[in-house]
């Protein structure tokens, strides 16, 4: 079955405003170009789950496409600098106030595991004490629960399956029927891709299937999980993508600087968001040059 | 002697932390510069493992972005996930030795990286935390990084705990269910170095860097500070140290890290 649609067809037909949306990547493998489409598109009041949050957050916060939150860090990590449009939300509630629920990255890594795998809920390591376990907003009581162990009489934390209704997943190659692959260091990828009830892939690159049949081990995704495929070469940039390219911490940098006022976060938008089209516009406006530049290659 | 900065004093007393062989958790920050200036000078056969999924054997000549920068994989003798490494290796006890970055640190070791103010209405919103409070939670031996100098970054009390250290100190952190073989060890600081009583678990000044005054360092924490009676003398950095410290920093710089006093 060919499921291979446009970044516009996808988000359209498959994200509806109020969802839960989770959003993969750990620092690398970020959906950005998925997350520019859900702003070209102006969603609305989503709850937005993701590992790390970084500028691809920062981004549909400040777009104003957010009510929720559930994540282990907002930032930007060239600098390291703030995430201005969180800070922003947070401190001054602008655009708007938004919901904010903490965990820490294994305890996120978890939460998510327990909705991979069908779980009721997964143990995690000792919180008690921390502002984490204290403060919560969107899950109250049920964000972390204490019990004794049945088997050693000690306390033990959980947490429960952190389900979203949505994963947006961006991959090295995908088969037209949505059989995905990643290779490389993959954080919690492989997680939060098989947590999403319904699962959309971006691909660098769109393969037959046969070239997956040959390294079925680079296989995170069986078609059958997926939803809808999505071809978008660079659908990651400004973060990396293992044997395709570099992380642009000059951008990233860049970002930090005109995101440091709502006017100039305005302006990055309207420049490389509602500016282009689609990717390919973002790509021809990102230019040859600097993909070159950024374009992985044999190191010594 | 060498001239040399408080700062640059902190990293190189981080890398001395690390023993070659070692297999260490390595938090963001200065713990990546500290482990790389380790490998250059003492500790090249170690195993630097990042939340993000990759174990690191050899030197990068490029500075990462992040321990989950991908110009790292040409040295990575790993490449996992996070459930193999954060909730793995770290969480299992299989590495002896953390580093982890500190913007506020208190007087029992728990750090804050989520808020300054109010959680609810914050003064600055920082990051939060990533896998900051897992490291707390499960190293064998925390030793935390402090760049700060000044009394704002060692409050007596946190107002946020991101990363738990003793939390009200004595058997607090115990009685909250941590493991007894956990916690923080020492604070290598650009003030000087403490440690934590075995007791109270409050931090002590238990070494000071050449030419440091301990009444300046008394005026620059929260709390009422210990000094050790066997107070150590950190000697001065020889010239090849200070040398490999100042590399990393410029490799740090040319990659838009931003530097103190640069």
């Amino acid at each position: 079955m060919n499921k291979l649609m446009t970044m516009k067809e996808a988000v359209a037909e498959n994200l509806q405003d109020g969802q839960t949306v989770l959003i993969s990547g750990f620092s690398i493998n970020q959906g950005y170009a998925f997350a520019h489409e859900i702003i070209r598109q102006k969603k609305k009041d989503l709850t937005l789950i993701r590992s790390s949050g970084d500028i691809l957050a920062d981004q549909l916060i400040g777009a104003g496409c957010i009510k929720r939150v559930i994540s282990p860090y907002v930032w930007n990590p060239t600098g390291p600098s703030s995430a201005y449009c969180f800070r922003r939300a947070i401190e001054k509630g602008i655009p708007h106030r938004i919901e904010l629920e903490e965990f820490s990255f294994g305890s996120f890594c978890m939460a998510i595991y327990a909705a991979a795998h069908g779980l009721p809920f997964m143990p995690t390591y000792p919180l008690e004490g921390t502002g984490i376990f204290q403060h919560r907003s969107i899950l109250g009581p049920d964000k972390v629960r204490v019990v004794e162990s049945p088997f050693s009489g000690e306390k033990v934390c959980l947490v429960k399956p952190l389900a979203p209704e949505i994963s947006l997943v961006h991959v090295q190659r995908a088969d037209p029927e949505g059989n995905a692959q990643v290779w490389g260091p993959l954080g919690d990828i492989r997680g939060t891709a098989n947590a999403g009830k319904k699962v959309i892939v971006s691909a660098e690159e769109i393969v037959d299937r046969a070239v997956i049949l040959k390294e079925p081990y680079k296989t995170i995704l069986p078609g059958f999980r997926v939803s809808a495929v999505v071809h978008e070469p660079w659908g990651a940039h400004p973060s990396d993508v293992f044997e395709q390219y570099y992380r642009d911490i000059w951008f990233q940098a860049t970002y930090a600087e005109t995101s440091k006022t709502m006017e100039g976060f305005q302006e990055f938008l309207d420049e490389w968001v509602y500016g282009v089209e689609n990717r390919a516009e973002y790509l021809k406006k990102l230019g040859r040059k600097k993909q070159e530049e950024l374009r992985w290659r044999k190191q010594a | 002697m060498e001239n040399f900065t408080s700062f640059e004093m902190m990293i190189l007393t981080a890398a001395k932390q690390v023993k070659n062989g070692d297999a260490l958790f390595i938090g963001f920050h200065w713990p990546m510069v500290a482990s790389r200036v380790a490998r250059r000078l003492h500790a090249p056969d170690i195993y630097c493992v990042y939340e993000g999924g990759g174990v690191e054997r050899t030197y990068c000549p490029v500075m990462p972005n992040t321990g989950a920068d991908l110009i790292l994989s040409p040295h990575l003798a790993f490449a996992g996930e996070t459930y193999d490494t954060l909730c793995g290796f770290l969480a299992a006890g299989h590495l002896p030795l953390s580093l982890i970055d500190a913007p506020m640190v208190d007087r029992y070791g728990n750090i804050n990286s989520t808020c300054i103010g109010s959680y609810q209405q914050p003064r600055a919103r920082l990051a939060g935390s990533g896998g900051a409070a897992d490291l707390g939670a499960n190293s064998r031996r925390l030793v935390i990084l402090s760049d700060r100098t000044t009394k704002d970054g060692f409050p007596a009390r946190v107002d946020y705990i991101t990363t738990p250290g003793y939390l009200e100190g004595g058997d607090s952190r115990l009685r909250a269910g941590f493991r007894p073989d956990t916690g923080p060890e020492m604070i290598a600081s650009a003030l000087g170095v403490f440690k934590f009583d075995p007791v109270s678990k409050e931090a002590y000044l238990w070494g000071i860097y050449p030419g440091a005054e301990v009444e300046k360092i008394r005026a620059s924490v929260g709390w009422k500070l210990r000094v050790s009676d066997s107070l150590t003398w950190i000697d001065p950095p020889s010239a090849r140290e200070i040398q490999v410290v100042r590399e990393e920093l410029a490799n740090a710089q040319s990659r838009l890290w931003k530097i103190p006093g640069r």
